[in-house]
């Protein structure tokens, strides 16, 4: 045994506190790889095997021979937390810099500058970002001991989630000089996306790779299409189980919804996505301590989440591969013998994912423009002047920047907050993108056949994931040969879950500012702000775009040109029963049209029928617009408005609430300008309603 | 992306100011000129490359350069540099930014043939490298110049562009841009040479069109994000003498400036021959024909390629191996 294997051992064993640990096949390898050649290691094994010993006792063992902090890159933030934490028992002194922290950099720096510190952990953000580099970076980086790359699959093109943020790493380590060692971490690769990051960390780099089965796992999977059966479906199953758990779902909205729904049958469920902020740790712990029964999640809900006793994932709707699947799942039974994998998936879940697959890239002629766009500006653009004259959805225009500027070479930068054209040429990647797309298609033909039950269920994940240890499990459905389960579900159940489906209604929070300033003051007002007085109440539209049962009859009469009877009180019955603040309304008024001026009048005159309210149409389209759903982003949005409308009140309505009707909503702007005009011609509160909000894809 | 050399690295860690906007006293001295010009000779006397100091390979060395009078500590700093070297080097790279260093094969050859162990050690640049091997004719003078002056060098400049004579300068305000810009415009090649701010230099539309046409080649020695410094101004003067055939000063100051000093500079050093234009005198150019510049008349010239060709210097003298690091 060599000295450093001797010391290493002693590191190990002090960490997890028993005197016969011993390293874990291919932990001391990587270690040597690291310490004595300097050269790079890969390490390809599943969560919990132990790849943060392989860099600690590294960092421990090179600290010790003179070299200066490692840095580890890692997405994270929950995993640094604990990396921090476990870090401690070596009494490494570990820290992370994030925005979250900003009070205690300067503390930081200094103890950076003293050497005081072993391991620097990073976000790849933070990392990209030159102030950083220059202020941190540079205090150390003359002495960095080791570079760790986590979730390194996330450098590769291939990757199941690629990152623009990686793409600038696996740059800088293509440039890095030899000598540093490098070591990149991951729980899955497939054989594609290790030779893509072998590629990028070059030829000697060492491998290690584990067997990816999980031994505690039960895994099950069954068709449902009905929606309102999956719902009955799964709240059987998860009342049957006796632990906590995670259930995943593709969109946010699903994840609010199938929530909701869970709570209305008594499970104490969460929702959990990208949309919440601060929450999201508290829900991680709530789950964690098993102060709730499960979390409704999406795939924000992810890789840094660690619950040794997780008893159960389940899918609401399928994930887009194997890979992700694979992870998602994964997360049951950590520390515990027995848990469960079960995958329901459906018709519905199919068009979500070739929507998500279709809308991935930007669109050609988008990009395109926006290149030529900086390209014959003088100086450069910043975001904003891009936003002012591009009519592009903002998240299309952040993309698309990103893409661009992650290219090798890059056509722009980014400098001093301006977007510059490079003497690089931009040849538009048709092929790479075809590619990348069959790729995602074959992914998700793998899920379906995973749906098939042909083979062991742990078996086809590992060989999807090409892991040479791959063998049947004995425990899955198939190995048991259990029949499908699709049909257990409670009746009654079922029928609460059609009638929830059915009442889909959701809030509409208008806007209280215009897109900017200027325009603010074409509007009338003194700046970008909507005065308090003259904007409009929360108003509530009755469902989603053609979704069941409602939503579907609001497309059929939007198609039909007439909206029918059971609209009519389907709007009725909410306003009056469910929509406490709207008692004081008064009139009905409705969003005029000229290209078809009775849709919607017809419909608001009826409803105000049956709220027995006058109708008034007192909004009048004096020019016509494009049409509002082709205007991109806010700027747009907001200044087609400009002067299309006309608002005119008669004396007995004024000072009174009204009900504000328009058929589908989306970017609120129509109804947050109708409101203004009618305040400002006297109306009193303004309380809008739509039929439908518009789904992703409309 | 341009895969760098070992030894390329190597004299980028040596010498290359990282990062550009952080007090040198937090970080280890790169090594100066003078300094980088030592340790190569000690290398080359050796039969060692900078890349023999990369790595653990620098511990096999550290006892002789230590012996040498070599500060090891601060070598060994600068070596340890890599991963801040790696950022640059991306953003570099991305911007559309080369590097080549003494070291390499497609060093320009007239620096080191014309400058000998003053070439220096890093150039960064961007657009076509070889152009710096085909001479032209070089273009200086001062910021502030009459449009008399301004008139006469955008008509030498085009007049040369035309003949396909490339128009070498040193991208600063007044005879430089005029010279450099109405040589663009009449469809001419163009170098220049900058002080200061190459990263945004090549990003300005005009810049950026003509480096994509290949008919701009813009380098510096010094970090693409230098600010500017009136020693680094002084310093690149010897490379637009050298990147050219003859340089014409167009305007001087007697005993003031870049200008006058670079110009004496190259008399002194035989590093190009020095012309002033004499339609419009001044005592500056008078006293810099006293210390050996010669007239140029331009209205006697016929044709630039056949003056510059009189006055190229015997081709042996090219022929001439100069081994540098
Ligand atoms: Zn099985």
């Amino acid at each position: 045994m060599s000295l450093n294997k001797e010391c290493a051992l002693k590191y190990l064993r002090d960490a997890i506190g028993r005197d016969d640990a011993q390293f874990k096949a291919g932990q001391w390898k990587s270690i040597s790889t690291l310490v004595n050649d300097r050269k790079r290691s890969l390490v390809i094994q599943s969560t919990g095997w132990g790849k943060s010993m392989v860099y600690f006792t590294s960092t421990k063992l090179l600290r010790e021979q003179g070299c200066g902090p490692t840095i580890v890159i890692s997405p994270l933030l929950a995993l640094m937390r604990n990396q921090v934490e476990s870090a401690q028992k070596l009494n490494l002194n570990a820290v992370t810099l994030n925005s979250t922290n900003t009070n205690h950099h300067e503390t930081i720096k200094n103890k950076i500058r003293k050497n005081e510190i072993d391991i620097l952990l990073l976000s790849p953000e933070k990392l990209n970002s030159t102030t950083f580099t220059e202020e941190y970076l540079s205090l150390i980086a003359n002495k960095v001991g080791l570079v760790v790359i986590d979730e390194a699959h996330c450098i590769s093109d291939w990757g199941h989630d690629f990152r623009p943020d990686y793409k600038r790493i696996s740059r800088v380590l293509s440039r890095l000089p030899k000598g540093i060692p490098v070591l990149a971490t991951t729980a899955t690769a497939n054989k594609r996306v290790e030779t893509d990051i072998l590629e990028q960390l070059g030829e000697c780099t060492q491998i290690s790779r584990g067997p990816l089965a999980r031994p505690s796992l039960s895994l099950d999977t069954v068709r449902i299409d009905d929606p309102a059966a999956r719902l009955a479906w799964l709240t059987k199953k998860i009342r049957s189980l006796n632990c906590s758990g995670i259930v995943y779902v593709l969109t946010q909205r699903d994840a609010e919804r199938v929530a909701d729904w869970l709570v209305q049958e008594g499970v104490q469920a969460k929702p959990y996505h990208g949309g919440l902020k601060q929450e999201r740790e508290e829900l991680e712990t709530a789950l964690i301590n098993n102060e709730i029964k499960c979390l409704v999640a999406t795939s924000a809900l992810g890789m840094g989440f660690d619950k040794p006793d997780l008893g159960f994932v389940i899918h609401y709707q399928a994930p887009n591969s194997v890979v992700h699947y694979y992870q998602q799942v994964g997360r049951a039974g950590r520390g515990i013998s027995k848990a469960y994998g079960i995958l329901l998936y459906g018709e519905e879940d199919d068009q979500i994912h070739h929507f998500f697959r279709t809308s991935a890239f930007p669109p050609k002629c988008q990009i395109l423009t926006i290149l030529k766009y900086i390209e014959e500006s003088k100086n450069g653009l910043s975001d904003n002047e891009l936003k002012l004259s591009l009519n592009v959805q903002d998240r299309h225009l952040k993309r698309i920047l990103e893409y661009l500027s992650v290219q090798d070479p890059a056509p722009i930068i980014k400098r001093n907050s301006r977007w510059l054209r490079t003497p690089h040429e931009f040849a538009f990647n048709k092929e790479l993108i075809e590619h990348l797309t069959r790729i995602r298609e074959s992914e998700w033909e793998d899920i379906l056949e995973y749906g098939k039950k042909q083979k062991c269920l742990m078996q086809f994940l590992g060989e999807k994931l090409d892991d040479p240890h791959a063998k049947t499990c004995g425990k899955c459905s198939v190995c048991l040969n259990k029949p499908s389960t699709e049909n257990d579900y409670d009746k009654e159940t079922y029928k609460a879950a059609l009638i929830y489906l059915g009442c889909s209604e959701n809030k509409i929070e208008p806007r209280k500012q215009f897109s900017n300033p200027m325009l603010g003051k074409e509007f009338g007002a003194l700046n970008s702000k909507i005065p308090k007085n003259q904007q409009a109440g929360t108003g509530y539209c009755l469902s989603r775009y053609g979704e069941p049962v409602i939503g579907k009859l609001v497309k059929e009469g939007k198609i039909g040109g007439r909206f029918n009877q059971e609209l009519v009180t389907a709007s009725a019955r909410m306003i009056q029963s469910r929509w406490t603040d709207a008692k004081s309304i008064e009139w009905v008024t409705c969003i005029p049209s000229k290209r078809h001026p009775k849709l919607v009048a017809d419909f608001a005159e009826r409803l105000a029928i049956a709220l027995k309210l006058p109708f008034h149409p007192a909004l009048e389209k004096v020019q016509d617009r494009r049409p509002q759903k082709k205007m991109e982003n806010s700027h747009f949005q907001c200044s087609n408005l400009l002067g299309a409308f006309e608002a005119n009140i008669p004396d007995d309505f004024k000072g009174k609430d009204v009900l504000l009707i328009d058929d589908i909503v989306d970017s609120r702007w129509t109804l947050t300008i109708a409101a203004y005009l009618l305040r400002k011609q006297g109306a009193g509160l303004v309380f809008p309603f739509a039929l439908a909000s518009s789904a992703p894809g409309d | 992306m341009n895969k760098l050399s070992e030894d390329t690295e190597v004299i980028l860690l040596l010498c290359c100011r990282l990062p550009a906007n952080v007090a040198a006293s937090e970080l280890a001295k790169p090594l100066s000129h003078q300094e980088y010009v030592t340790l190569a000779k000690w290398l080359l006397r050796r039969g060692l490359s900078p890349k023999d100091l990369l790595g653990q390979r620098f511990s096999q060395h550290s006892e002789a350069l230590e012996q040498a009078d070599f500060d090891i500590k601060r070598l060994r700093n600068l070596l340890g540099r890599g991963v801040l070297l790696s950022f640059a080097l991306e953003r570099w790279d991305r911007s559309g930014i080369w590097i080549l260093s003494r070291a390499d094969a497609t060093y320009p050859k007239r620096f080191k043939r014309i400058l000998g162990q003053k070439a220096p050690a890093i150039l960064y640049g961007a657009g076509n490298a070889d152009a710096l091997d085909t001479g032209g004719l070089g273009v200086v003078g001062s910021r502030d110049i009459s449009p008399d002056v301004e008139e006469f060098v955008s008509r030498l400049a085009r007049d040369s562009a035309m003949q396909g004579v490339n128009i070498v300068s040193g991208g600063a305000r007044g005879v430089d841009t005029i010279a450099m810009r109405s040589a663009a415009r009449a469809g001419g090649s163009v170098i220049g040479i900058l002080a200061d701010g190459l990263a945004r230099s090549i990003t300005t539309k005009s810049s950026r069109e003509a480096i994509t046409a290949g008919k701009l080649t813009l380098i510096s020695p010094y970090t693409p994000e230098a600010g500017f410094n009136a020693g680094n101004a002084m310093s690149r003067n010897k490379l637009i003498y050298a990147a050219s055939d003859a340089v014409l000063v167009a305007q001087a100051e007697k005993d003031r400036g870049g200008t006058w000093s670079g110009a004496i500079e190259s008399l002194c050093n035989a590093w190009s021959p020095v012309l002033v234009q004499t339609e419009y005198p001044s005592d500056g150019l008078d006293a810099l024909c006293e210390r050996g510049a010669q007239p140029f008349a331009y209205e006697n010239k016929n044709s630039i390629v056949d003056y510059l060709h009189s006055l190229r210097i015997s081709e042996n003298q090219a022929a001439v191996q100069v081994q540098l690091l």
